[in-house]
């Protein structure tokens, strides 16, 4: 019973997880990105951050 | 520029309407600003994907920086609470003594303001409530005082993640920051003492409990101060409660009322001494790292150091080269308090304090607990970060400078309770609004560190009243559903205390210290 009620608060919890990596991991090779003069792979890192924000909008 | 201004506005705007009009928390509402903020700053201020990204690693430095605090900090918590030492502590307490006025400065002041040091999170009122409720408060008392005790220690509780918000948001040394931040919460500590004795016993205890509250009120400022003000800063607000409950403690005997059958026994003594023996743990070790310069180098060698290149809009506004926030690994605050946790948890192993699965419980219900926070911040601090770097903030300071001229000062404490309010933080009122409280006193001429701790101030005192914290406080008195109640009676002492530090910080420009 406690377990199905937890469910929705572990989804949750979950979601918000990969939320804050989307936000924070594709930072570090974004440095590297932006200082080695790659455009389009700083696009995508943003674009992958971006979508960590949306996520974790939706989410919580 | 009037629609540059509003532009520039919008971020802020947005996720105070969120939080306010549709009740969204800082993890929804926060992802919600940068992306406002990134749009606005690419659309109207000449931001371009490159500054915007370097400006997100910027934001990733400093979102580090405050998060292995707010992480480390529960941690502690968790590894004190899951041994029973919070509960014991808060048994033996309303022991000592029967005076009403006394228990409420005892447990809802110099009690709350020790687990605002340490914990944070609406713990204080939390705990407190019930305990007092035990005691005969009304429910409403229960939630009053303690939500008033503990807002002075605020900013350098939580292990001072506020303060270190406030030092990464606007990049000066926290040196800098700590002595007029300690001055004025050490004052604005004096009005939650008595608003406390005000709350629980009626006027007349003002005067009968004027001694206690100005010798407590004195040794938790000056010792919040003297920590703050040595680089401590990160147990200032736990260092202040802890030697303010332990000085209530010893002045209880003459503020006994008409009881106390059953003082504490010997036993209960060890169990309350083993209870503190975490927190002990964890002011040793402070003092060893910061004290001790061969430990301190050794330990500071290893710093996550990254350099940034100039950075400028198409409308030319300037951000200089320079290092972004430097994080020393193992001498960091937050792993201070990892090591505290560690060696807390060991002592409460071996008194045999623990049942079966305690450190995964730990660990899980702290992972839990922090992760919806964590999101809010890293988009806060992403957004304050992209406004900053894109000249947004500058136009906002110009514009708030313009209008409001000499009475900015007047401005600040309020501007800060308003982003807690608001956010539901201290911390978050720091990441939003300080740089923008920062360049405004720049552009009129006030000082740096008087305005930024009129901000932090404003913000401890204000977050007391967040929705957030009112609705954990009145479901653990048992006035959930009648938060309204709360909120209207708690407004008056906590308007009454932000108009007390809004005169402070007007009379400290006039007599030259800010």
């Amino acid at each position: 019973m406690s377990e199905h009620k937890d469910s929705p608060g572990r989804d949750k919890f979950r979601w918000q997880t990969i939320a804050l990596s989307l936000i924070l991991l594709p930072t570090l090779p974004l440095y590297f990105m932006v200082n080695a003069g790659h455009p389009w792979a700083t696009w995508i890192l943003m674009a992958l951050i971006a979508g960590g924000m949306i996520l974790g909008m939706w989410v919580s | 520029m009037l629609v540059d201004w509003i532009l520039a506005f919008t971020p802020i705007l947005v996720i105070l309407f969120l939080m306010i009009r549709f009740q969204w928390g800082a993890a929804k509402a926060g992802p919600a600003g940068w992306l406002v903020a990134v749009v606005v700053a690419a659309g109207r201020f000449g931001a371009g994907v490159e500054l915007l990204a370097l400006a997100q690693v910027k934001a990733l430095l400093l979102t580090v920086d405050v998060l292995l605090i707010i992480w480390a900090a529960f941690l502690l918590y968790r590894v004190a609470d899951e041994a029973g030492a919070i509960a014991i502590i808060g048994e033996a307490l309303p022991q000592l003594t029967a005076d009403r006025g006394m228990q409420a400065l005892l447990i809802g002041w110099a009690f709350a303001s020790f687990l605002q040091g340490v914990g944070g999170f609406g713990v204080p009122v939390a705990i407190t409530a019930p305990l007092l409720v035990g005691l005969g408060f009304s429910p409403l008392v229960a939630v009053l005082i303690p939500s008033i005790g503990h807002a002075w220690a605020v900013t350098f509780g939580s292990l001072a993640s506020s303060f270190q918000a406030l030092i990464a948001a606007t990049g000066l040394p926290g040196e800098t920051l700590a002595p007029m931040s300690a001055t004025l919460l050490g004052l604005a500590g004096f009005g939650c003492g008595f608003m406390v004795a005000h709350a629980a016993d009626g006027w007349g205890a003002l005067r009968r409990l004027a001694l206690p509250v100005l010798l407590l009120g004195t040794v938790m400022g000056v010792v919040q101060y003297g920590l703050a003000t040595n680089g401590l800063w990160n147990i200032g607000g736990f260092g202040g409660g802890m030697v303010g409950l332990a000085v209530g403690i010893l002045i209880t005997p003459w503020y006994r009322g008409e009881r106390s059958q059953g003082s504490e026994s010997g036993l209960k003594r060890r169990s309350v001494m083993l209870a503190f023996s975490g927190y002990l743990a964890l002011i040793a070790i402070t003092l060893v790292i910061q004290l001790i310069p061969p430990v301190r180098a050794f330990l500071g060698q290893f710093a996550i150091r990254v350099s940034f290149p100039e950075m400028r809009t198409s409308l030319g506004f300037l951000t200089p080269a320079g290092y972004g926030r430097v994080i020393p690994l193992f001498r960091h605050a937050g792993a201070i308090l990892g090591y505290a946790s560690l060696i807390a948890y060991l002592i409460y192993k071996r008194a045999g304090m623990y049942r079966v699965g305690a450190a995964q419980r730990i660990v899980s219900g702290t992972i839990r607990r922090v992760m919806s926070s964590s999101l809010g911040i890293a988009a806060m601090v992403a957004m304050a970060v992209v406004m900053s770097h894109s000249g947004m903030t500058d136009t906002l300071a110009r514009g708030l400078a313009d209008a409001v001229g000499s009475f900015f000062p007047l401005a600040s404490p309020w501007i800060g309770a308003l982003g807690a309010f608001m956010t539901g933080s201290n911390t978050n009122s720091n990441v939003i609004f300080a740089m923008l409280q920062k360049r405004t006193a720049e552009l009129l001429g006030y000082g740096l560190p008087l305005i930024l701790g009129a901000q932090t101030t404003g913000g401890a005192i204000g977050s007391v009243v967040a929705p957030t914290k009112i609705i954990v406080g009145a479901s653990t008195a048992g006035m959930a559903g009648r938060e309204g109640t709360v909120l209207r009676s708690l407004l008056v002492y906590i308007a009454i205390l932000i108009a007390g530090v809004t005169l402070l910080v007007f009379a400290f420009t006039k007599v030259g210290m800010g």
